[in-house]
């Protein structure tokens, strides 16, 4: 039945002009990005590396599509919350505000079952969604400027990746940000079983890590201990898999700290949903 | 713990609190299979979310419900595959079509053949043709024949209805109103049916329960409550100022009054209506038509004045 539930949780996404807003917005995004760097790419970069000019010599294209597009991925990855927030916040409010969670909670179907179909239909959006960025990214980008070496900046400096690493490292990449990703997920779709409407929850998201941010980023002795554990520290974890060496042990941290995220939200939910009269 | 029992519905006692508020104050009723019950109550008197409850929309602060002989606690999935429902008004995916709508709760409810069994009650509601249409471009009597569809998308062997004629127009309560017919005569369905048209009820309910501020105030079969109230008898009469004079004048009198067509009723027991109307011809009056009534619109009205605040 689980799988039925996520099936039909898929056909109501999939159905929902909302849902496509996020494809249309990555798309018209890439779009300028790529239109940007095409036309003024090279200044650009050379504005970047101005410093290490005088003490380094390159040679080949430093503007090709892997830089290209993990320049896209690291503009984007701080769109993309909103994106799917949009979408998972109004999983169960946006039901509720309907009316039509009535007619799903009277079939004969956990409570728990249904809601974790839509935990489950989240993942998929989720993972789709970051796909579609990563097609846009990975395919479209080296085809517009052809491959080569990719130089990142890290804090130890310019880090040349060769290019047969490049897109193994891409597809890890977006593993560990599907995992900070599903957290915005998780935590819109936990708090849609709060509300009734579909605002709420997206804004909630939004706030929460907008106010999780801003703890992190605060040089304040106090908020040194709670850093570490906010999701919002780990948004970005992905770009250390573009370091050399990849520092495998802060990446497994990140996720295993996100991972507890999802079974503490998918709990709450869980718990707040189970009981929830249904007064809509 | 109350032992449940083999009723198709039985709530014990059931309270429900929100906040300091009570909605329903110890409810208790039962429903046996094969009838078609109305529940009646005016609004606030706790039926929407006594049904709510029927359905396990909201969860009881006290007492016992079981359907079937068996509690939502231990046996959701189990009862809620034998029960079919219509709360308040019917809401769907705007942006699926009928048959889309249809096609996932049936899928949602187990039904192995979900496309077939939607197109059958497609056709059963009257909505044959309209099946790729988007929910959005119905009508609001189109949007209830869909809500009575979905009720019975898994062949529940309980409906629970509420309002299910708000918004009709007459031919769509009178189609309404056969469906039900239908679903208890023809198919043999329990029906649980509230609604504020009485006369839809009274032409279909067999028993009875009418609450008021979350309590029973009476429950049992449709014909032995509404044979205990007064009929209600309609006379015809030339000068019927006079005749009401007369009456009033009698062992009548205060009982009867005139209505708005100039016609004499009177509130009389089945016994006293020949005695009436000899009374009248006896004394030169001619009596062109003698109806009598027995409404639930009457019988209503008058338990609830009789218990307006259900000590």
């Amino acid at each position: 039945m689980w799988w039925t539930a996520l099936r039909n949780e898929s056909v109501k996404i999939l159905a929902k002009p909302r849902s496509y807003l996020g494809f249309v917005a990555i798309t018209l995004l890439v779009a300028v990005i790529l239109l940007a760097l095409a036309l003024d790419g090279r200044s650009y970069i050379e504005f970047v590396t101005s410093s290490l000019q005088q003490s380094l010599t390159v040679e080949g294209q430093m503007l090709n599509g892997y830089l290209v597009g993990f320049i896209i991925l690291q503009m984007l990855v701080v769109h993309l919350p909103l994106l799917v927030a949009l979408v998972t916040g109004d999983l169960v409010s946006g039901e509720a505000a309907m009316g039509t969670l009535r007619n799903l909670l009277t079939r004969p179907l956990s409570r728990r079952g249904l809601l974790l179909s839509k935990y489950g239909a989240a993942a998929v959006y989720t993972l789709v969604l970051l796909f579609w960025l990563g097609l846009m990214a990975v395919l479209v980008s080296p085809w517009i400027f052809g491959v080569g070496d990719l130089a990142v900046l890290s804090n130890e400096g310019l880090q040349i990746l060769p290019a047969s690493e490049v897109m193994p490292r891409f597809f890890q990449a977006f593993g560990v940000a599907f995992a900070a990703l599903y957290t915005v997920a998780c935590l819109s779709v936990t708090f849609s079983c709060f509300a009734d409407n579909s605002i709420g929850p997206i804004v909630g998201t939004m706030a929460t890590i907008m106010v999780f941010t801003l703890v992190g980023t605060l040089d304040v002795a106090l908020f040194d201990h709670i850093r570490p554990f906010l999701f919002t520290t780990h948004m970005a974890a992905w770009r250390s898999l573009f370091l050399d060496p990849i520092p495998w042990g802060d990446i497994l941290f990140s996720m295993l700290l996100l991972a507890a995220h999802w079974v503490v939200l998918i709990g709450v939910g869980l718990w707040t949903f189970d009981r929830k009269d249904i007064l809509t | 713990m109350i032992k449940p029992s083999l009723d198709v519905v039985k709530a014990v006692g059931l309270v429900k609190d929100y906040g300091s508020f009570r909605a329903v104050d110890g409810l208790s009723f039962t429903l046996q299979a094969g009838g078609v019950m109305g529940f009646l109550g005016p609004n606030g008197a706790g039926k929407s979310t006594t049904m709510r409850m029927l359905v396990d929309l909201i969860r009881p602060s006290g007492g016992e419900l079981f359907l079937f002989g068996l509690s939502f606690r231990t046996h959701r999935q189990t009862i809620l595959s034998r029960v079919g429902c219509l709360i308040e008004k019917p809401d769907f995916y705007k942006y699926l079509s009928a048959l889309q709508n249809l096609e996932l709760l049936a899928r949602a409810s187990g039904v192995s053949n979900p496309k077939k069994r939607s197109e059958e009650l497609m056709e059963f509601v009257g909505l044959k043709g309209r099946e790729n249409d988007k929910v959005s471009s119905f009508s609001h009597g189109m949007r209830q024949r869909l809500g009575l569809a979905q009720c019975l998308l898994h062949d529940p062997d309980l409906v629970v209805l509420d309002e299910p004629g708000t918004g009709l127009d007459p031919q769509g309560l009178v189609d309404m109103r056969e469906m039900i017919q239908n679903l208890h005569q023809v198919q043999g369905k329990t029906v649980l049916l509230s609604s504020h048209h009485l006369a839809e009820v009274e032409a279909v309910a067999t028993d009875l329960v009418v609450i008021n501020k979350g309590r029973c105030v009476v429950q049992g079969s449709a014909q032995t409550l509404l044979s205990q109230s007064e009929r209600q008898i309609r006379l015809t009469v030339g000068r019927p100022k006079e005749a009401l004079a007369l009456l009033n004048a009698g062992p009548w009198a205060g009982g009867g009054r005139l209505n708005e067509n100039e016609e004499l009723t009177m509130a009389l027991g089945r016994e006293e209506v020949p005695t009436v109307v000899q009374f009248l011809t006896q004394n030169g009056f001619e009596v062109y038509a003698v109806e009598s009534r027995q409404k639930l619109e009457d019988y209503y009205r008058k338990l609830l004045q009789q218990n307006p605040h259900q000590a």
